[in-house]
């Protein structure tokens, strides 16, 4: 079962926080008083005063929204501004910097090169984390690639911990990995 | 852990095609075309009438809202329409497929339970078998890319269903969610949050893999359970006669209702269904299936689909209404609350 929050989109006028006007809205709230359901646009302190504020049968919710993340975390809104929003379009699809901050789609694969500057810090992750499943027609090199990132999270997981003589045997694996992909290997 | 703790585990996955533009920025012919190569290699799969197809337009809106109620269709996907969307259900529901909504492919599969892991399962195989008519949009480095940016990467969206009348009534849902939102999940309504029922998934698709998003979902699930049957005690112990009047009000009205809404039966059949948890309603043949099947049937899809059948008059026919109330009134017949 899959509720409609969890697809949810804001329209171009959620940018903004609706309570204080100043800071992007990165939560998506909402209130069921009295049995009527209310929508808001907040950003986290804001949504964090609601929360405080609500008692008894006054009931608060929040969906981060993902794209108001993007927007804000990746300052799209003003990168769109400062570029006069016509200057970064995809070569492949005809999707424009501006049809990326209203629609928070992008129109094909070739989108996330183009604008890849602006995707950074997307809901706290970034291009060049990926640990799941591979197709089986990934580009050669892929399987290793996320081998690599599994390892590396492993040594630091294992320094951390203190685990000195396992972390040896990540890194010697990690070395080996690193041999044998190198060019010209 | 309780062992009613999770209602519904659900899982579904976003994959493209690299070389055709995502579906809204396509053309309609595109959009035909990788319907028709997706229809071919699923008809070739497995024992004929496995899956089931359908081109969304040719779906009434009574079947879209009875699927969706089923957890077989978003709601986003059945507000859509155009040539080269398509619908496919796998196994009698088992899993469906939703084709160029927001994504090219969008999987869905859920199980009664929680059991997020064997979702997953079934839509990694199914997966498996789609990737043979299409070469996935795939990047090292962002992993399976999608039309939201916020999807790519396992593409894998996990959702438990929880029931937290409790933690709603004393106005704590609040707390949950912002707690839910530090550790990269999010708290979403069911129903509009009638009854107190819930999702938790997570909101990223990226630097984990898809099995950890189902144990970090699942796990993040059962704590708010936790809490919520925390809160439950607390509130039996110190308003026994409140909890009971609250409880033996919503049952006398569902016993006694001749017209209803979907929301005030759901919120209703939770509260006797709580009662019953509790040990101040008698009706031990209540457990967590019978339920969330309740529930499921009260909603209009089911009711105009099942009940009034092909002579029904739209979502908006009044005797769904009247039917819902009947339901409930059956359902409730002769339970009454422990003296």
């Amino acid at each position: 079962m899959f509720t409609d929050g969890s697809e949810w989109q804001p329209g171009s006028g959620g940018m903004v926080c609706e309570s204080c006007g100043d800071e992007p809205a990165s939560v998506h709230v909402v209130r069921i008083e009295a049995g009527s359901v209310n929508h808001s646009h907040l950003c986290k302190d804001c949504a964090q005063e609601m929360t405080d504020q609500s008692e008894g049968a006054s009931l608060v919710f929040a969906l981060p929204s993902a794209l108001n993340g993007l927007i804000a975390g990746s300052g799209l809104e003003s990168a769109g501004h400062r570029l006069g929003r016509q200057s970064l379009v995809c070569g492949a699809c005809g999707t424009s910097l501006t049809d990326l901050s209203q629609s928070g789609l992008l129109g094909c694969a070739a989108c996330y090169e183009v604008f890849a500057e602006h995707l950074k810090g997307l809901g706290g992750s970034s291009a060049g984390a990926h640990l799941g499943k591979i197709p089986a027609r990934a580009p050669v090199g892929a399987g290793e690639h996320r081998e690599v990132l599994r390892l590396k999270r492993m040594l630091d997981e294992l320094v951390e911990s203190e685990r000195f003589e396992e972390a040896a045997s990540v890194r010697d694996r990690l070395a080996e990995l690193d041999r044998d992909f190198a060019p010209g290997a | 852990m309780t062992p009613d703790a999770l209602l519904i585990g659900s899982v579904a996955l976003s994959r493209n095609e690299a070389t055709t533009a995502f579906p809204h920025a396509a053309d309609s012919t595109v959009l035909v075309d990788l319907l028709g190569r997706v229809s071919t290699a699923l008809s070739a799969d497995g024992q004929p009438g496995e899956w089931e197809m359908f081109e969304l337009d040719m779906v009434s809106p009574i079947q879209r809202a009875y699927l969706v109620e089923r957890g077989l269709m978003t709601p986003t996907f059945s507000r859509g329409r155009g040539a080269g969307r398509g619908f496919a259900v796998y196994q009698g529901g088992r899993a469906s497929l939703e084709v160029n909504g927001l994504d090219h492919i969008h999987l869905l599969g859920s199980r009664v339970g929680g059991h997020l892991s064997e979702a997953w399962a079934t839509l990694d195989a199914i997966d498996d078998l789609v990737e043979a008519a299409i070469t996935y949009a795939f990047d090292d480095a962002w992993g399976y890319l999608t039309s939201r940016p916020a999807d790519a990467g396992t593409g894998v969206r996990a959702y438990a269903t929880v029931h937290i009348p409790g933690l709603m009534v004393t106005g704590q849902l609040g707390g949950v969610a912002m707690s839910l939102i530090s550790q990269g999940l999010v708290l979403a309504p069911l129903w509009e949050g009638a009854g107190g029922f819930f999702q938790v998934s997570n909101r990223g698709c990226q630097g984990t893999s898809e099995l950890l998003i189902a144990e970090t979902v699942t796990a993040a699930a059962h704590e708010v359970d936790e809490r919520e049957r925390s809160v439950r005690k607390a509130l039996h112990r110190d308003h026994p006669v409140r909890v009971k009047d609250h409880i033996g009000r919503a049952l006398g009205v569902a016993q006694q209702a001749w017209s209803m809404t979907a929301g005030e039966a759901v919120s209703l059949a939770s509260a006797v269904w709580v009662g019953v948890t509790m040990g101040v309603v008698d009706a031990p043949w209540m457990r967590s299936d019978q339920a969330l099947g309740l529930m499921r049937r009260v909603q209009p899809g089911h009711l105009a689909v099942e009940e009034l059948g092909a002579g029904h008059g739209g979502l908006d026919d009044p005797r769904i209404d009247e039917v819902r109330a009947g339901i409930l009134r059956e359902t409730f017949a002769g339970v009454r609350v422990c003296t």
